[in-house]
């Protein structure tokens, strides 16, 4: 099971995407252009304070962009994924994708893993 | 950070493909439902022009559109709560697509004689709704 530099594909997941909340936050943005808060909050199915916290980890991250606006006189929070963000969250899909397909790595000689 | 298995890892991309599923349901119809419009509307306004009555059916006809077609915006702007990855970019090809025809067809339309009949106008009327219902096939949700 080796990516593209043969190390295991685990070496390429990123820690900070890997939580299950986060992960499926940045799923969620990484379809969307932008998505509305309450949007993704009832997608993953979290509460208004998760979210806020998963997405302030995300934001100082740099992966995820806030913009706060108005839709008449409600107010609304966007969030988006970062180009930083979307490139993240697109090579631990493909460390997934990589683990997922089971592919073993070729033994090294002498060593043990 | 505990390594995924290959069956949990499945599991993450599924997920990931759900939440995609997710946001096509939710933006798609909204998007689509706005290209719909206004390709439907420009082609009313195209159609109308043969049995306008002069300035004034002109004027009707083009109040009917800017209403459909303001109509349409409102609901476009109010009910969204995502737009899918791309849309952006494929709005933009409809939207210019369409206004090209749009603008190109009226001002030949509108400025000669020889381009008042159905003749002119009915052709028009397919090619000006023709991008944005390609647009709108493009958003619907799959």
């Amino acid at each position: 099971m080796s990516g593209p530099r043969g190390v295991h594909p685990r070496h390429e997941l990123d820690e900070l995407i890997h939580a299950p909340v986060r992960f499926s936050v940045m799923a969620t943005l990484a379809s969307a252009d932008e998505a509305e808060f309450g949007f993704v909050r009832d997608g993953v199915q979290v509460s208004d304070s998760m979210l806020s916290k998963t997405v302030s980890a995300l934001e100082k991250a740099g992966y995820v962009e806030v913009r706060k606006g108005y839709v008449g006189k409600r107010p609304r929070t966007w969030l988006r994924l970062s180009r930083r963000g979307r490139e993240a969250f697109g090579a631990h899909v493909a460390a997934l994708r990589a683990i997922a397909d089971g592919a073993v790595p070729p033994a090294q000689p002498g060593t043990s893993r | 950070m505990t390594a995924p298995t290959p069956q949990s890892a499945a599991a993450l991309l599924a997920e990931a493909a759900a939440a995609d599923a997710r946001v096509r349901r939710e933006a798609g119809p909204a998007a689509s439902g706005f290209l719909a419009t206004l390709g439907c509307a420009s082609a009313g306004f195209s159609l109308a022009q043969p049995v306008a009555d002069g300035d004034r059916g002109v004027l009707a006809a083009a109040m009917v559109f800017v209403f459909a077609v303001l109509g349409a915006v409102l609901a476009l702007l109010a009910g969204r709560r995502s737009t899918r990855h791309g849309f952006a970019r494929r709005f933009g090809l409809a939207m210019g697509a369409w206004a090209a025809v749009f603008a190109v067809g009226l001002a030949v339309g509108l400025a000669s004689d020889a381009a008042r009949g159905w003749a002119f106008w009915a052709p028009l009327a397919v090619l000006v709704a023709a991008p944005c219902l390609v647009g709108a096939w493009r958003e619907l949700p799959r």
